[in-house]
């Protein structure tokens, strides 16, 4: 059993009731991504923002983009992230706030980065991208393409592109990982760029599920990036690239496990709220598979704590995601089977799910790339060792 | 139990359609030849079928009423949803207080054909699309664990093939009849075993099978498919849904 600090314990309470409100603009924001303009006052959605944080949630300072005061970021990301997904996976990603860039900037900003990024967005509610898969390289994200050209005074020009970069059409600031012009794999660096300056052009690109996320594909035509915008720079050239993001992919990943538990969670909550008289095999087949999501949950929490004590420490991350994933296909798959012939169109909640279930598959590294690290942190004696983390 | 030998027929021409000419065509060719008059409705009334069909099917019933305006009229085309989950492909509700009219005999197997046609060719979009991309000096097709799971979906497809064509020849193996099969539930079985490689297969086509524009979109209008025309096996019994 995993104990959770008391601020925490309330925080999950709290963001809990947050979610019905989510379901209730999921099927509109899967028919259409724009929509997610007209629930910007919701208090999950206002909370993502970064524009409101409950009285009770102790915060280490009062400055926009502070962390929790009990140190526990990643486990506080995960039961905010299972509870917002289970209302809707999408109506989340939907949301604007710092997001994946707020976890960047946490590993690689300055405090001057830092207040430039929180202080844009606690203006009014404004999207931020993370830019870093490009089309012909996904999963290789050391064999990346872009490039920073430097200009002699500490700014870079980028040129390249990227693909299926969540909310890159909305957004008013976004981080862009590139390789530093005839550099190799540690010439990686990640800037932070205002997407409204000359030269970026982003442009949606419809998909199957996750419809809120809304995917696009980035152009960066010599966009300027002037020295300040560098992240990371104050810090040694071997924590900047490649070391930063495998450090926020550890952070990350129990987040995305606990979107794709919250995705399994809303299916078997769905089912056991529609269907009341499950008996016998039925009933079975539900308890089994409650088990199975409660099992990645375990694995989940664990992730977190493990990421919060030790930032280097992925390998419950990528157990936890490549088992939450799995776990949400399964699930999302089999409730259908509860409803009989033509579920997916009379319950298009379910069918939604089971689109949805599919896309977590990709966010922060496909199982294969789970199963990569979970070998690695065998074959190096990193993981396996029968050290269970509780807190 | 044996499916009769014209659906077999059918179903071959539906595998081959969908695997060369895509999902929509292959869904044409079906209809046309097991439900040339009236739109194939599933066990509780819904339908997934091409729109250019329900275009012709409305026509007809049009004629048909001016021909003769006291019969009763056929709900056939009604209930059609807005959305297409495929360019080309309509979704029909069941409409309420009218029974479906009863859906052709063995349809679900000719479908199941269609269906596997559909898997393999997302399997070959899978293996151009691999082949086409580079990771560490190689394709990404020629890395083991991708080359284990399309391996994988290969015996599945194989496995899957096989058993049909056992059910339309109703051959019989060496050690005798094939076990008597409940039809509905070993049919189901299959429809998930297809939906299964299917998803192995969208997994390894990344983001790009994620993209309404990329092959996932079809992948989800199979899955439509198998769900509309599903059987309503254990496990499917509802109340207060
Ligand atoms: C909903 C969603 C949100 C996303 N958000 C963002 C975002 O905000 N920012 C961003 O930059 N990107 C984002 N992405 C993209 C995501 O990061 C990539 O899809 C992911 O990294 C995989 O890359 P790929 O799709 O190019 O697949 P590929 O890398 O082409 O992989 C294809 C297949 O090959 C397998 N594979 C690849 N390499 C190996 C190997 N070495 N060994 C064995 N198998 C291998 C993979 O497991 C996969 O099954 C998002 C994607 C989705 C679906």
């Amino acid at each position: 059993m995993i104990s959770l600090p008391a601020s925490l314990a309330t925080a999950h309470r709290e963001v809990s009731r947050w979610a019905d409100d989510l379901r209730q603009g999921a099927l509109e924001l899967d028919r259409d991504p724009d929509a997610i303009h007209r629930h910007l006052d919701l208090p999950a959605v206002r909370f993502l923002a970064g524009h409101q944080v409950p009285a009770d949630w102790d915060r280490e300072s009062a400055a926009p983009g502070s962390g929790p005061a009990h140190g526990l970021a990643t486990l506080e990301r995960v039961l905010v992230s299972e509870e917002l997904a289970r209302g809707d996976a999408g109506m989340m990603l939907a949301s604007p706030g710092a997001s994946m860039c707020g976890v960047l900037l946490g590993v690689l900003g300055s405090p001057e980065q830092r207040a430039w990024v929180h202080g844009r967005l606690a203006e009014r509610p404004r999207w931020t991208c993370f830019a870093l898969t490009e089309p012909e390289r996904g999963s290789a994200i050391g064999e990346m393409t872009s490039t920073l050209t430097p200009v002699g005074d500490g700014s870079y020009v980028l040129d390249g592109e990227k693909r299926y970069v969540g909310n890159a059409a909305r957004a008013d600031l976004g981080a862009v990982f590139a390789r530093v012009a005839g550099t190799e794999r540690l010439g990686v660096l990640a800037v932070l760029v205002d997407t409204s300056d000359p030269g970026f052009h982003a442009e949606p690109l419809p998909t199957v599920g996750l419809r809120g996320a809304q995917l696009t594909r980035i152009r960066l035509d010599g966009v300027r990036v002037p020295a300040e915008r560098v992240l990371g720079a104050h810090l040694p050239p071997t924590r900047r690239g490649m070391w930063s993001i495998v450090s926020v992919f550890n952070r990350l990943r129990p987040s995305v496990a606990a979107i794709a538990l919250g995705i399994a969670r809303a299916a078997h909550d769905y089912v056991g709220e529609h269907r009341l008289l499950l008996r016998g095999p039925e009933r079975e087949a539900y308890e089994e598979l409650g088990r199975r999501i409660d099992a990645a949950r375990s694995l989940t929490y664990r992730a977190a704590l493990a990421v919060d004590h030790r930032p280097s420490a992925g390998h419950l991350a990528s157990a936890a995601k490549a088992r939450a994933c799995e776990v949400a296909e399964e699930v999302t798959l089999r409730a259908l089977g509860f409803f009989g012939p033509g579920a997916r169109i009379d319950h298009p909640l379910l069918d939604k799910w089971a689109r949805d279930a599919r896309g977590v598959e990709f966010m922060e590294g496909t199982r294969n790339i789970q199963r990569l690290n979970l070998f690695q942190g065998l074959h190096t004696g990193k993981a396996g060792r029968n050290r269970p983390c509780r807190n | 139990m044996t499916v009769p030998p014209e659906v077999r027929e059918h179903g071959e021409q539906a595998r081959t359609s969908a695997r060369t000419d895509g999902l929509v065509p292959a869904l044409t060719l079906l209809v046309r030849a097991l439900s040339p008059k009236v739109p194939p409705r599933g066990p509780r009334g819904h339908a997934v079928l091409p729109r250019e069909l329900l275009e012709e099917f409305a026509a007809e019933e049009a004629a048909a009423r001016e021909e003769s305006p006291q019969a009763p009229g056929s709900t056939g085309t009604k209930g059609v949803e807005d959305a297409e989950p495929l360019p080309g492909l309509a979704v029909l509700r069941p409409v309420p207080g009218e029974p479906a009219e009863a859906v052709p005999p063995a349809w679900g197997w000719a479908l199941a054909w269609l269906r596997l046609g559909m898997s393999e060719r997302l399997r070959d979009a899978c293996l151009a699309h691999l082949a086409a991309r580079q990771s560490e000096g190689t394709s990404l097709l020629m890395q083991q664990m991708v080359k284990g799971t399309l391996a994988d979906v290969l015996l599945e497809h194989l496995e899957i093939e096989g058993v049909l064509d056992d059910l339309a020849t109703g051959r019989t193996g060496p050690l005798g009849p094939l076990r008597p099969a409940d039809g509905e539930r070993h049919l189901a079985g299959l429809q998930e075993q297809i939906t299964r490689v299917d998803r192995a297969l969208l997994r390894l086509l990344g983001a790009h099978g994620y993209t309404a524009e990329g092959p996932g979109a079809a992948a989800h209008a199979s899955e439509l498919l198998a769900d509309a025309y599903g059987t309503a096996g254990p496990g499917t019994a509802r109340e207060g849904a």
